[in-house]
C-alpha cells in the first residue's frame, strides 16, 4: 500500500467519522432527567423531569404522565451552569390548589453521556429540601 | 493501483462500521431464558437505535424506592412491522413489559411483548425469537 493510499484511507475514514462526530446533543439541559427530591434523607419522592429548547426558551413537564406538571419558567445561566426551574404542583390533600415549586440547582458533568447530573435544593411551598437527578 | 485503492476503501468503511456490527449479539450470550421477568414502570427513555431499540423505564420495587431497567427490543424497523411507531412509547407513559433477565443479573431485560399506555400489546421483537428460528 502507498503512502498516497494510506493518506487517502485516513481521509475516508475520517470523512465517514464526521458524521457521527458532528451530531449534536443541542442544549445541555435538554432530555429526560430521573431522580429524587425531598426534605430529607428518608422522605425522598421520585421525579421524572422532561426538559426541552424550544423558540429560545427552555420548557418541560414535571413527572410526564398522569401527574404532569408543565414547568411555566426555566432559565440557565450558562456563566456557572445553574438552573432555576419554577412550577405550580398540586397541594397535597383534597383542598385542591396548587403550591410553588422552585428549584435551584448546577448541572454537572456535561460532557458526559451517561453521568450528567443537576443537583441543588428546592422549596416547595414552605418546604425546603434537595434534588438530585441524573439524566438518563 | 485500482485494487490498492478500492482495498483502501473498504478498510476505511470496514473500520467505520465495525462498532455497529459488534453491537450485534447472540440472545443466549446475553439473556437467560430461565429467568422470565414482569415489569410495570414508567418510561424515561427511548433510544431508537440499530441493531436494537432500548427503552428504559422506572420500577418501583417493595421497598418504595426505584430501579431503572433497560429493555431491548428488535430494530426500529423489525418494530415498526409488529404495529409500532415513533409515537407508541413517550417519556411518563405507564408500560407493562414481559421478557427476560440478563444472565449477568443486571437490571437488563430482553422483551417479548409490551403493553402500551393506550392497553395496546404489542411484540418486541425479542432476539429469543430469532434464535429460536435458527
Amino acid at each position: 500500500m502507498t503512502a498516497k493510499n494510506i493518506r487517502l484511507s485516513i481521509l475516508l475514514a475520517g470523512l465517514a467519522a464526521a458524521g457521527t462526530a458532528l451530531a449534536q446533543v443541542g442544549h445541555p439541559a435538554k432530555g429526560s432527567w430521573s431522580g429524587y427530591w425531598g426534605p430529607g434523607e428518608t422522605d425522598q419522592r421520585r421525579m421524572l423531569l422532561l426538559l426541552n429548547w424550544e423558540d429560545n426558551r427552555i420548557g418541560g413537564t414535571i413527572n410526564p404522565g398522569r401527574n404532569s406538571v408543565a414547568i411555566d419558567r426555566a432559565a440557565l445561566d450558562a456563566s456557572d451552569w445553574n438552573l432555576t426551574i419554577e412550577a405550580d404542583m398540586p397541594a397535597d390533600g383534597n383542598a385542591g390548589g396548587t403550591v410553588r415549586f422552585v428549584a435551584t440547582g448546577k448541572l454537572e458533568n456535561l460532557g458526559s453521556w451517561t453521568n450528567r447530573r443537576y443537583s441543588g435544593t428546592y422549596r416547595l411551598g414552605d418546604e425546603t429540601g434537595t434534588i438530585s437527578l441524573s439524566l438518563n | 493501483m485500482k485494487l490498492k485503492l478500492i482495498i483502501s476503501i473498504a478498510f476505511a468503511a470496514a473500520s467505520v462500521t465495525a462498532p455497529h456490527a459488534f453491537a450485534h449479539h447472540s440472545f443466549a450470550a446475553e439473556f437467560d431464558a430461565d429467568s422470565p421477568i414482569e415489569l410495570a414502570g414508567v418510561v424515561t427513555k427511548v433510544d431508537w437505535t440499530n441493531p436494537h431499540t432500548y427503552i428504559y423505564i422506572d420500577v418501583e420495587t417493595e421497598r418504595g424506592d426505584y430501579e431503572q431497567w433497560g429493555i431491548e427490543m428488535g430494530s426500529p424497523n423489525g418494530l415498526m412491522r409488529r404495529g409500532w411507531t415513533r409515537n407508541s412509547l413517550a417519556i411518563g407513559d405507564e408500560v407493562s413489559v414481559s421478557g427476560t433477565r440478563a444472565r449477568d443479573g443486571s437490571l437488563k431485560g430482553n422483551a417479548r411483548t409490551v403493553v402500551l399506555a393506550s392497553g395496546e400489546r404489542l411484540f418486541a421483537g425479542s432476539s429469543q425469537t430469532a434464535d429460536d428460528e435458527e
